[in-house]
């Protein structure tokens, strides 16, 4: 069998690097996209992209595309989250929000599909959040782009299905690292507090769940699989 | 993915129980199962799991006899790292058919059992801190579908016990996770009449059935140490309903 061809769009960020290598470590090849990061290192080809560049996203893809022969992943893992309330949210941050976490992440599967409809399928995974599926206090617009791709992931379940194309969200709890680490600490406080594991999760974690349904995952289509330690 | 594991799976004598049983034993694990009757479909799980494996006829209510198979587990391979509650019936009938006594064995084998095999197995998982409890669940459970209400109860009460249990076993580092099926080529789907099936079809994105290997597959992983930061979950696997 030969190995499977994965891209990762915000390859570079901290949960989006750790995916990379569990990809590469598994023997796929890895293409990634990053944007205010470097090259970051691992076992890919990696190239500079601003999500936000519906035009770039989709040439970057066609160039994955090219290079490799297929894609049969497409991992998105370029998001932000600022810590605002309401009050602070104004009609910029809100779109760029939305832009960078939920429509990038349409206009990556619209264009990739195109690819794996000619191939016998893929997998998609898109990065959620319990932010986009459970009662947690949150800022509200990161709330809103979480919930769209948990929203996004059961539509394109339904449209992509019968190209065997599968689309699943994983949606971490509090991190370790990453975005989690501009929280502030009264929340981390009150998620442990909650937490059934009493701990963080860690980035591995996360990327261990991602590759497998990049990359094993044959019957799962439509999910937000929860990764919270029973919060 | 499960070297060094030792894995208890009820319900192992046909369908689910025993691809699960031959996956896990493929990624490392040492298997035993469990069956209420079925000897010769026992023996072939035994054959599909290879060299090392245990079986025990013991029904999943009988308490003295599944703590005699634990205990004869651990004697001989050690502490059990994963439980999987796989054992499961259901009928197919209408409400003003079902009688109390179909009420009480779909709920007592599924439910009970669950909980009775459970609370066996988790007193050396809590003394020993480790371990995860696989609940199998079904789509019936979470969703709106016209399914038995006794399986339905069962299955969405199976979703519940997960949701309590990981709760209050996670804090000795003990996962348990519900795995919740739609309608898989082999199983409580079987007597299904063409129409439904057909209609389950049509709203299945994937468009097919599900492989108890595709099942299996995700079970090993989702029981794995790298799966260590999922507890209470109910995960569905159904080719998008």
């Amino acid at each position: 069998m030969s190995a499977k061809v994965c891209v990762v769009l915000g390859g570079s960020g901290v949960v989006g690097r750790e995916v990379c290598r569990t990809l590469a470590a598994r023997g796929a090849r890895v293409g990634f996209t990053f944007f205010t990061n470097e090259k970051n290192g691992i076992d890919g080809v990696g190239k500079r992209l601003d999500v936000v560049d519906v035009p770039a996203v989709e040439r970057t893809l066609d160039e994955f595309a090219d290079h490799f022969g297929r894609i049969d992943a497409l991992i998105h893992c370029a998001a932000v989250g600022t810590h605002q309330l309401m009050g602070e949210v104004d009609e910029r941050a809100w779109d760029s929000m939305l832009a960078i976490n939920a429509k990038s992440a349409f206009f990556a599967v619209r264009r990739v599909t195109e690819k794996m409809r000619e191939q016998d399928g893929g997998n998609i995974v898109l990065l959620g959040s319990i932010d986009g599926v459970k009662p947690a206090p949150s800022p509200v617009h990161y709330a809103a782009s979480k919930a769209a791709v948990a929203g996004m992931v059961k539509a394109m379940a339904k449209e992509l299905g019968p190209d065997n194309i599968r689309v699943n969200s994983v949606a971490p709890g509090i991190l370790e690292d990453g975005l989690s680490r501009g929280l502030p600490d009264d929340l981390r406080q009150e998620y442990l507090k909650h937490c059934g594991l009493k701990r963080l999760g860690k980035i591995e974690e996360v990327a261990s769940l991602v590759s497998w349904l990049a990359v094993d995952n044959t019957f799962v289509t439509g999910q937000t699989v929860i990764l919270d330690g029973a919060l | 993915m499960l070297n060094g594991k030792v894995a208890l799976i009820t319900g192992g004598s046909r369908g689910l129980g025993r691809a699960l049983a031959r996956t896990f034993a493929e990624n490392g694990a040492k298997v035993a199962f469990s069956y209420s009757r079925d000897v010769a479909g026992a023996k072939a799980t035994a054959d599909a799991i290879g060299a090392q494996s245990k079986q025990f006829q013991v029904s999943v209510l009988d308490v003295p006899a599944t703590e005699a198979m634990i205990a004869e587990i651990e004697r001989d391979w050690g502490a059990i790292d994963i439980l999987v509650n796989n054992a499961g019936v259901s009928q197919a009938m209408p409400l003003a058919l079902m009688e109390e006594e179909d009420w009480d064995r779909v709920m007592d084998i599924n439910v009970k059992g669950t909980f009775l095999t459970s609370k066996s197995v988790l007193r050396g998982m809590i003394r020993r801190k480790r371990g995860v409890v696989l609940n199998v669940g079904s789509l019936v459970g979470v969703r709106m579908i016209e399914a038995p209400i006794h399986y339905c109860a069962s299955k969405a009460a199976i979703k519940g016990l997960t949701e309590a249990l990981a709760k209050e076993v996670a804090r000795y580092g003990i996962r348990v996770i519900c795995l919740a099926p739609g309608l898989l080529e082999d199983g409580v789907g079987r007597n299904l009449p063409d129409y439904r099936l057909a209609d389950y079809l049509k709203h299945c994105s994937l468009g097919r059935l599900g492989g108890l290997n595709e099942v299996a597959n995700f079970a090993a992983f989702l029981v794995s140490d790298a799966n260590s930061y999922m507890s209470g979950e109910t995960v569905v696997i159904d080719g998008g309903l």
